[in-house]
């Protein structure tokens, strides 16, 4: 075959078999799949990233004494692993779309993996200021069984009583000692505050969410020693009721996260 | 249709939109890279002359077919040869085998390109290397290969590789330093004194 038959042999075989350029649409249509597929990676990123920070402040740090052996077994417990696994993975995708992006390879492995990092801080830090996180922790908690046992379960902690913790939202209040308080199981609590200190930031007010440290009277009686403040109460698809059900897996947490109280 | 010589004044970028609306233009392109393809293929492969020819014609009509995807951003160079470096690393893989023949002109400029820029000038017979060409080059890796084919015997800028082979501009310059390295390593193997 020589050059001159390489050029005719070239053009028979596109006129024979009519061949035609793809149009363009389809490598548009590629294009803007592969970007979008990007944004929608960093978007989950960023959300998992607003879970992580609203998990990290609503972690309990001043009370990590009262309800685990050491600091360091607080932390062991209560990190968030499964959303910094899920903002990993986010993040690997995010730089597998961005390089199959037509100028995507102009940019280093670091570079790209950084970029995506600090946009999933920035986005995930305005999504947590505005209620995200939250809302996305609570909902899952609400919602998927599995989430109290294995994802975080740092919120069933406090639905122990015999163990001297209980948390939920105060739905009566006769005076600032006595009042009653509903947990995220539905059992509604009187509570005896006269011996406990109370956070300033705690509000006994009806719909006012808090936790307390303290010791089980009887079934219905809880004597309170330490009041601190809850989670507000979020912002976005608000619950009928604040703690709607049961959280499944209870007696599990109960047996892997050990507890110790200092009374 | 051109008149001859007409498409000689034709940027590539022009006679691919001209292609768009008429197959016929497609010729000229064929025309003007047809044998840089062909020599590049056969530089970076080692195939035959056969071989690479139905790897060159499967190549074209990939670029006739994907014209539509052409990036202006781009030379139309590096798309076409970033094309012929797919296509000759599939046609590589369907086959398999490693190729065990390197075929350089020993009147082209590549050694003195090379022994320009690795400083050997004054260390080396340059005739001595002229012989051993093809027996270093038929040793190092492939990836080293083709930068250094790209670098020395096609002379593309950094730019141009990187768009090429579709890698950053710093990982195409770590990749050249890491093939002269290889390319004095294995010169040394066959008995070339370098510094």
């Amino acid at each position: 075959m020589n050059r001159k038959n390489l050029t005719e042999q070239i053009l028979e075989t596109i006129k024979k078999k009519r061949m035609k350029p793809r149009p363009r649409w389809e490598f548009l249509l590629k294009d803007y799949s592969i970007w979008l597929a990007g944004i929608i990676s960093l978007l989950v990123g960023s959300l998992a990233f607003s879970v992580i920070i609203h998990m990290f402040k609503n972690n309990d740090w001043n009370l990590y004494k009262y309800i685990s052996d050491g600091f360091l077994s607080f932390v062991l417990v209560t990190l968030p692993y499964f959303w910094v696994i899920f903002l990993a993975i986010f993040i690997l995708l995010v730089y597998y779309n961005f390089k199959n992006t037509k100028g995507g390879y102009k940019y280093k492995l670091p570079v790209v993996i950084l970029a995506s990092v600090i946009i999933s801080i920035v986005l995930g830090t305005l999504l947590y200021d505005i209620g995200i996180g939250q809302t996305i922790d609570e909902i899952l908690s609400e919602q998927i069984s599995f989430y109290n046992r294995f994802i975080n379960p740092r919120r069933a902690m406090w639905v122990r009583p015999e163990e001297g913790l209980l948390a939920g939202m105060v739905v009566s209040v006769t005076d600032s000692e006595h009042f009653e308080v509903q947990d995220i199981n539905g059992k509604v609590w009187e509570i005896d505050a006269t011996q406990a200190i109370t956070a300033t930031e705690a509000e006994i007010n009806v719909s006012g969410r808090i936790k307390i440290i303290g010791e089980k009277i009887n079934d219905n009686t809880f004597q309170a020693k330490i009041i601190v403040a809850g989670p507000p109460p979020r912002r976005w698809l608000k619950p009928h009721h604040l703690f709607p059900g049961r959280i499944p897996g209870m007696d599990f947490e109960r047996k892997i996260l050990p507890m110790r109280m200092e009374r | 249709m051109l008149k001859n010589g007409d498409h000689e004044s034709k940027t590539d970028e022009e006679l691919v939109a001209l292609t768009l609306e008429n197959q016929g233009y497609f010729l000229y392109l064929i025309k003007r890279y047809e044998k840089k393809l062909l020599n590049y293929i056969i530089r970076i492969s080692g195939v035959s002359k056969e071989e690479a020819e139905d790897i060159l014609q499967e190549t074209f009509i990939k670029i006739y077919q994907n014209l539509n995807d052409f990036d202006t951003s781009l030379k139309f160079s590096s798309w076409a040869y970033r094309i012929a470096h797919n296509q000759t690393i599939s046609n590589h893989r369907k086959n398999k085998a490693r190729p065990q023949n390197i075929f350089l002109d020993p009147e082209n400029d590549f050694l003195e390109n090379l022994a320009s820029d690795l400083d050997l000038k004054q260390e080396i017979d340059l005739d001595f290397l002229k012989k051993n060409i093809n027996e270093i080059l038929a040793r190092i890796d492939e990836k080293y290969r083709e930068i250094l084919v790209l670098k020395f015997l096609e002379q593309k800028s950094y730019k141009e590789i990187s768009d090429i082979l579709k890698k950053p501009m710093g990982t195409v310059a770590t990749l050249i330093n890491r093939a002269k390295e290889q390319f004095r390593e294995v010169a040394e193997k066959v008995n070339i004194q370098l510094r």
